[in-house]
């Protein structure tokens, strides 16, 4: 009866482990480190290396998560609903499936090129749709010569720079009419500082007079009344989460 | 009756010197301390051979000395012999004196340093600029002693900030706040001089009382000097205005470590203690520049200098212009390279 009940036990134990497998084989279509795709072989496995190597680095570096899929047909699909099952059905996404990130689809037969991103409250507030059709653009021109690797590369520096451009101050200062009118306010506040220099200022003031510049403090009191608490909702944008759908934006076009 | 004060080796006159402070005879050179010379003076006094006259007559070369009802020391427009109004001093003698520490030279010196000092002024300024008139005159001023006292209520707020989750705390705590403190503010002056404007007196401040001295009428020999025009009661309320400012600060610096402070009520309290007279020192220079006259005045004891340059209004389109493209340009390459 012992060893019925241990062969038992181990069948449950390799059904339950072989199952597992199964469902995972079914969900994932590749492991779970992959982050370039090239179903046409359009990349050398070097390239594919060093995008891989890049992609990891910079998702460290951006809290972003990359990925390039480079397929030979959508299926049917519009590119941007392709790329959206792509990014859920591969659990793509920084930090968890679906979470924030940028892919570029690129369909070969019908030379379908579309960024994606999946959005977090950190891109919805820096790339909007004009950058991200920038994005597009940026990669279309190799794509047009068929520098699949050298498309690849773009996107993912040119997702960076976007990202980045809006995290660094000096880029307020790409505006001409910005830089001139801080020239103008350093300008008048310096301007008048200088004529105001050229008048003398009094320069005495109780300190000078005060006995032995101290005071005699009679009487000191600082009393704690009451305390007063105001509550603020920090909205986070859009839904976050494998559970609960995700939102996302992408730019379509041919190449 | 008209003071000049002899040199006891050749009856020549003598004068204060600024740089040595002491009395010195500008044509044997002799040197006497100040106290000396006052000691002799007041036995050739005992003698009766004073020069009392209704206008004043200047002992050296005889001419009338035109001055107005104040003025107290002075020059004969005649000889340019130093000359003091003794019985005007002594129907109200000042209390204290701070002498000239510095000579005319000096304070052309100072002025001509200053006037290199504008970036805002006239190209041609400082070499066209003509000092007119250098003038070292001992101003009037009451030198007023305070006891104030302040009773300050005020709410103290201190903000913190906590984050849970998607909420944020902002928490402020209310405190009462009370501050009552007494304090004595020593010689504060207040010029008495009509003639000089206050606003320029003030700015001169402040004077080193530590070279404070008791007056001694040869301190005012080769300057000029003034007697008050206003008395301390008729100046009370400029100096206690200056007192409730100096109080009312010195309440609101010890109160620390709040957000923000909103003063409910506050009671000073202010009683004037005394109110000396005293003769501080101030060079005046009156200069002109494309036919328009310029003041300015030197702290005779420190040297701080009050006036006001002329600004060239091409300069000060060339600074804006210039910070203005240098700013613009330097943001736009610094926007171009790091943006």
């Amino acid at each position: 009866m012992k060893k019925y009940v241990i062969a038992l036990f181990c069948t449950l134990v390799f059904l339950c482990g072989s199952g597992e497998a199964a469902l995972a084989d079914n969900t994932l279509v590749t492991n779970g480190n992959q982050r370039v795709f090239d179903e046409v072989d359009k990349l050398t496995d070097e390239q594919e290396q060093e995008l891989e190597e890049k992609i990891q680095k910079l998702r460290e570096e951006e809290k972003q998560d990359f990925a390039i899929a480079i397929v030979s047909s959508l299926n049917g699909w519009d590119p941007d609903s392709y790329a959206d099952n792509f990014w859920l059905n591969n659990r793509l996404g920084y930090e968890y499936s679906g979470g924030p990130g940028f892919l570029l689809l690129v369909a070969t037969q019908s030379r379908d090129v579309c960024v994606y991103i999946s959005d977090s409250e950190e891109t919805e507030e820096k790339i909007n749709n004009t950058e991200l059709d920038q994005i597009r653009e940026a990669v279309t021109v190799y794509l047009k010569n068929d520098q699949y690797a050298k498309a690849a590369d773009v996107f993912l520096d040119t997702s960076v720079k976007k990202l980045y451009e809006k995290n660094n101050f000096f880029t307020h200062f790409r505006s001409i009419f910005l830089c001139a009118l801080v020239g103008l306010v350093i300008a008048m506040i310096i301007t008048l500082i200088l004529a105001a220099n050229s008048k003398t200022k009094m320069i005495a003031n109780g300190n000078t007079y005060m006995n032995k510049n101290e005071y005699h403090m009679i009487e000191q009191t600082d009393r704690f009344v009451h305390t007063t608490t105001v509550t603020h909702h920090i909205d986070k944008g859009g839904s976050r989460g494998g559970g609960g759908g995700h939102s996302h934006r992408s730019s379509s076009g041919k190449f | 009756m008209v003071l000049e004060y002899q040199c006891p080796s050749c009856g020549a006159k003598m004068k204060f010197d600024a740089k040595l402070q002491k009395m010195i005879c500008e044509y044997c050179g002799a040197i006497k301390e100040v106290s000396e010379v006052e000691q002799e003076q007041e036995q050739q006094q005992q003698k009766p051979e004073p020069v009392e006259v209704k206008q004043y007559i200047c002992p050296s070369c005889g001419a009338e000395i035109i001055t107005d009802e104040h003025t107290t020391a002075t020059f004969c427009s005649f000889c340019q012999s130093p000359t003091l109004m003794e019985d005007r001093i002594l129907a109200d003698m000042p209390k204290y004196v701070i002498p000239f520490q510095f000579d005319k030279k000096h304070a052309k010196e100072i002025y001509r340093e200053w006037t290199k000092k504008g970036l805002l002024t006239p190209s041609g300024f400082h070499k066209e600029a003509t000092i007119e008139k250098i003038t070292g005159i001992y101003v009037p001023f009451w030198l007023y002693d305070y006891q104030a006292e302040i009773e300050l209520l005020a709410e103290g707020k201190k903000v913190r900030t906590e984050r849970h989750g998607d909420t944020e705390y902002v928490h402020t705590d209310h405190f009462q706040v009370m501050r009552h403190l007494r304090t004595e503010y020593e010689k504060i002056p207040a010029d008495a001089s009509e003639a000089m404007d206050d606003a320029t007196m003030d700015c001169l401040e402040p004077y080193d009382y530590k070279k404070l001295m008791e007056f001694q009428m040869p301190f005012l020999s080769g300057f000029f000097a003034e007697k008050y025009n206003y008395t301390d009661e008729q100046l009370e309320d400029r100096i206690a205005n200056r007192v409730n400012s100096y109080i009312y600060q010195a309440a609101m610096d010890s109160i620390k470590g709040y957000t923000s402070v909103d003063v409910r009520n506050k009671n000073i309290q202010m009683k004037k203690e005394t109110a000396e007279y005293a003769m501080l020192p101030v060079w005046m220079l009156n200069y002109q520049y494309k036919d328009k006259m310029y003041s300015f005045a030197i702290n005779g004891q420190t040297g701080r200098f009050v006036g006001k340059l002329p600004l060239s209004y091409a300069k000060v389109a060339g600074c804006f212009s210039g910070i203005f493209l240098g700013i613009t340009i330097l943001l736009r390459v610094i926007g171009g390279l790091l943006g």
